[in-house]
């Protein structure tokens, strides 16, 4: 089920063909998911162990391919909430955030920023070092161009590229 | 995969250290593109559990890094856990590593670091004293773990359990007279009852590679230039305290998101933390 939304995700539509012909249905949309990084859920939390076998972690992992993995770009870890989180302040609120992302697309509508020499450097280096695949390295490169635009910045900065990596494929899936 | 040569043991390169032990392997079959004088060049085993805390494969990376960054060679088993983070940490310095298996040289064990042994052989070793088509049987790793002791002055456990088939690895060590260090774990961590017995029964502790090194009469290489950034040193020292995830980080140090964002991928960068699950922990 999972491998069935490849191909509307990457192309925006659904083809179906049958002996008596084939459509192709618009399928245009966003995909939010949520997992955990292992079946006990306790990786990811620093103060808990988890005791999940290898074998066990395994096959969880190889669940999700890499190729549909790699079309999602962005992944933010969510830790479990402590208490003090809970009590605490609700945050922005989201007509706030609408306008900045409304004046972030009309920004990027009219030009798209470019890269400096330093945000380059830093994105080649974290190619080579973290690994990171060729379409990683363009979605990260994109994710970096939409934090710029976010901050109302005219050049893509380190900053943001340093951003768009913080929420690249964690490394670990599908191994 | 380059090929597969035979070192036997009246050859004048066949290790001195190895030689030494009570039963060593009539042969070795090595493959890869070090020189057959690595295996008597100062070596160090670096071995522990495959099921291994965040923490115990933080420790093994780091400690290899180091070893390996000083011109150490780092000898372990290539099995999941505490072998495979041994042998990447020295790749990460681009330093020396030796693989000693349970099966023939042309065979992957395991199968998921194939890739591995593929960038192992790129300046190392892979080494077994079975001829190539032999296949991984349990049975074979007691055995295979006396030549991993065998060929190193000391041998370092990172994490294991009570009853870990590394402590076996330990024991040869002892038998052979070599020395033995064992990485602390913390005494509520089942995963670290071994190594923190071995530690009760005499072992040398490691809190860091210059205890390792310091056996070779080493040091660790210079500290990092402090080139650090503000934000990214001031991280790093609450990190020393304890791992932490990148939420817990900005709120703890009450940065910016986008600032700590950038200096941790500064620390990641430059091997100062390593990031596993989300987690982030000091390098060692």
């Amino acid at each position: 089920m999972l491998e069935a939304l490849r191909q509307p995700l990457e192309d925006g539509v659904v083809a179906v063909a049958r002996v008596g012909g084939h459509a192709l249905f618009p399928a245009r949309f966003q995909l939010i998911g949520t997992m955990n990084m292992c079946p006990c859920g306790a990786r990811g939390d620093p103060a808990v162990e988890c005791g999940c076998t290898s074998q066990r972690l395994a096959a969880y992992r190889e669940k999700l391919s890499r190729a549909l993995l790699d079309r999602f770009d962005l992944a933010v870890a969510m830790p479990r909430p402590r208490a003090a989180e809970l009590a605490g302040s609700p945050g922005e609120g989201s007509s706030a955030v609408r306008d900045r992302v409304a004046r972030a697309r009309e920004r990027l509508q009219a030009t798209l920023p470019r890269r400096t020499e330093a945000a380059s450097e830093l994105l080649s280096s974290a190619v080579d070092r973290l690994p990171l695949s060729g379409r990683g390295r363009v979605r990260v490169a994109r994710v970096a161009r939409t934090i710029a635009a976010l901050a109302g910045a005219t050049e893509v900065e380190p900053a943001h590229v340093a951003e768009a990596l913080s929420y690249r494929i964690p490394s670990e899936l599908p191994r | 995969m380059t090929e597969t040569r035979r070192l036997r043991r009246r050859a004048a390169a066949y290790p001195p250290l190895l030689a030494a032990i009570h039963d060593p392997p009539a042969e070795l079959y090595l493959r890869g593109s070090g020189g057959d004088e690595i295996l008597s060049s100062p070596t160090v085993a670096i071995v522990g559990a495959r099921a291994c805390s965040s923490y115990g494969r933080s420790v093994a990376r780091s400690l290899a890094r180091e070893t390996a960054a000083a011109g150490v060679a780092v000898v372990s088993g290539m099995a999941r856990g505490i072998d495979g983070e041994a042998h990447r940490g020295a790749l990460d310095a681009g330093g020396v590593t030796v693989a000693v298996l349970g099966c023939g040289v042309d065979r992957d064990y395991p199968a998921a670091h194939a890739d591995l042994a593929l960038r192992i052989c790129e300046q190392g070793l892979v080494v077994s004293e079975y001829e190539p088509g032999v296949e991984p049987a349990p049975w074979r790793f007691p055995a295979r773990n006396r030549i991993i002791a065998g060929l190193c002055r000391a041998t370092v456990i990172v994490e294991a359990r009570e009853r870990s088939g590394a402590l076996i690895t330990a024991d040869f060590a002892l038998e052979e007279g070599r020395e033995v260090l064992a990485v602390p774990g913390e005494i509520t961590s089942a995963l670290s009852d071994g190594t923190n017995a071995l530690l009760r029964l005499g072992a040398t502790p490691v809190t860091s590679a210059g205890d390792i090194l310091e056996l070779f009469d080493l040091a660790p290489l210079p500290p990092k230039p402090a080139s650090l950034g503000e934000t990214a040193q001031a991280l790093l020292e609450r990190l020393r305290d304890g791992a932490l995830t990148a939420d817990e980080l900005v709120r703890v140090a009450g940065l910016d998101p986008a600032q700590a964002s950038a200096a941790l991928m500064e620390l990641e960068l430059a091997s100062r933390v390593t990031l596993e699950d989300g987690v982030y922990r000091a390098s060692v």
